[in-house]
């Protein structure tokens, strides 16, 4: 599996993981994300079940596996989290920050140990380690309870589904010329964001933030100038299309 | 027992579903035992001895559905056992995936508490599943005696009626027929779940 740094500080580092070679074809690529800032790690979506081997085995090249003691699911669908039972086992002492809408679906994937630790609708924050997270709402984007990532020292929001893109395997990790990659958003964007008004929200509201790196969970992250590009894109993009067909 | 595999907790929830099935014709006896008792009533002193037997036949059917709940509890308990432990097992191949696939990782020896700790637990849902285990299979065996007693009861009950007043007798005959088949019934439910069980044991 693919592993990239996005940012790098005295205080902490910003990874991608992504594009695993051995992922079985007929599931969707995911891309997980993870903070470390000294012996802290907080994992953010880490994937689905058949992923997990995959995922382990990559982070225990960065950090040891106990240095995880948060776990964040943007949502509770199973590309972002199926894989808990197992991490459940693997970090019995982590915490699992997610929407509080879910708790009771997402325990379903199997959760004993890892301690759930709800987010209100208005949203929160995590301290790990002196870097500061903030839980940005991205309610019904697409999940009707969902939660983005921003760390405003590194200027990184990590969007979940917002700016996701389905192309094959092997795709860059970075989006190089927006206009070529708008074609691998658009049925994401049209059919699975629900609603215009929650659109329209959400895209006020990260205007206000600095943003220099946009990390979605599937696809490629948009640097600079294509993170304003993606705003303007998205703002004008009608979605909630399975309702016109 | 050898180490579970993921039928285990299929072959438990089976036995769960065939002893709730075996419960519900041994309320069907229970019913059928008040109507006999009624009956015999009705017949006077020729169904005295009819009677007496409907008494037994109520025994047996709360023996038969005590049994059955406790037999479903357990497989309940034992499917639930088998599923955490091939969740379990499950956990360890990817973990050992892992120790494969990142031999010469900075921190892999970060998992090896993971490993032993999930070992640990395997090892004691196995021991747990093997209590559940006996206890179920000792009661499947109890239930399966009780039953015996069945045979008995029907074979008096049809002598029984014959002894009685002829506008009785038709109607305590087919009482003794539905005793009969009712524990038959049973039984085959009973032996099914003895059967799946050895196969499990055996596995």
């Amino acid at each position: 599996m693919l592993c990239k740094v996005l940012y790098s500080s005295q205080s902490h580092r910003w990874l991608v993981f992504g594009r695993d070679p051995d992922k079985p074809e007929k599931i969707v690529d995911t891309n997980q994300y993870m903070v470390v800032a000294d012996d802290q790690a907080l994992l953010m979506d880490p994937g689905g079940i058949e992923l997990f081997s995959a995922m382990l085995a990559s982070v225990v090249r960065e950090v040891p596996v106990e240095n995880i003691r948060h776990l964040f699911a943007s949502h509770q669908d199973p590309d972002i989290i199926s894989s808990l039972g197992l991490w459940d086992k693997a970090l019995p002492d982590a915490k699992l920050h997610s929407p509080w809408l879910w708790e009771g679906f997402i325990r379903h994937f199997g959760m004993e140990q890892i301690e759930f630790c709800p987010i209100e609708d208005r949203g929160g924050h995590l301290n790990l380690g002196k870097v500061n997270l903030e839980f940005i709402p991205a309610h019904y984007l697409h999940s009707s309870g969902n939660f983005n990532v921003y760390d405003a020292q590194a200027k990184i929001l990590m969007s979940g589904d917002i700016g996701a893109a389905l192309e094959p395997m092997g795709a860059p990790m970075e989006v190089e010329d927006f206009a070529s990659h708008i074609p691998k958003m658009e049925l994401f964007h049209r059919r699975w964001m629900p609603s215009n008004r929650a659109k329209a929200d959400w895209i006020r509201r990260v205007r206000e933030l600095d943003i220099e790196l946009l990390c979605p969970q599937h696809g490629r992250v948009f640097r600079g100038e294509n993170v304003a590009k993606f705003l303007d894109w998205f703002e004008a993009l009608e979605v909630g299309s399975a309702i016109e067909a | 027992m050898e180490a579970h595999n993921s039928n285990h907790f299929v072959i438990a929830a089976t036995v769960a579903a065939e002893l709730f099935k075996a419960m519900a014709v041994a309320k069907d006896i229970s019913l059928t035992a008040s109507n006999a008792r009624a009956l015999a009533l009705r017949a006077g002193q020729s169904a005295a001895g009819f009677r007496a037997i409907t008494d037994f036949i109520d025994g047996l059917a709360t023996i038969t559905v005590h049994s059955s709940k406790t037999i479903n509890r357990l497989a309940a308990q034992m499917s639930r056992t088998a599923s955490e432990s091939a969740r379990a097992e499950d956990a360890l191949n990817r973990f050992g995936i892992v120790k494969n696939k990142a031999a010469s990782a900075d921190y892999i020896a970060s998992i090896e508490p993971v490993l032993i700790r999930t070992q640990q637990q395997k090892n004691d849902l196995q021991h747990t599943f093997d209590r559940q285990a006996y206890l179920l299979h000792a009661e499947l065996d109890a239930i399966a005696k009780e039953l015996r007693t069945a045979t008995v009861l029907s074979a008096m009950s049809r002598i029984e009626a014959s002894q009685t007043s002829p506008e009785y007798s038709e109607q305590l005959n087919v009482v003794a027929s539905n005793v009969a088949e009712a524990a038959a019934t049973i039984q085959r439910h009973v032996q099914y779940s003895q059967s799946l069980f050895s196969n499990l044991i055996r596995k």
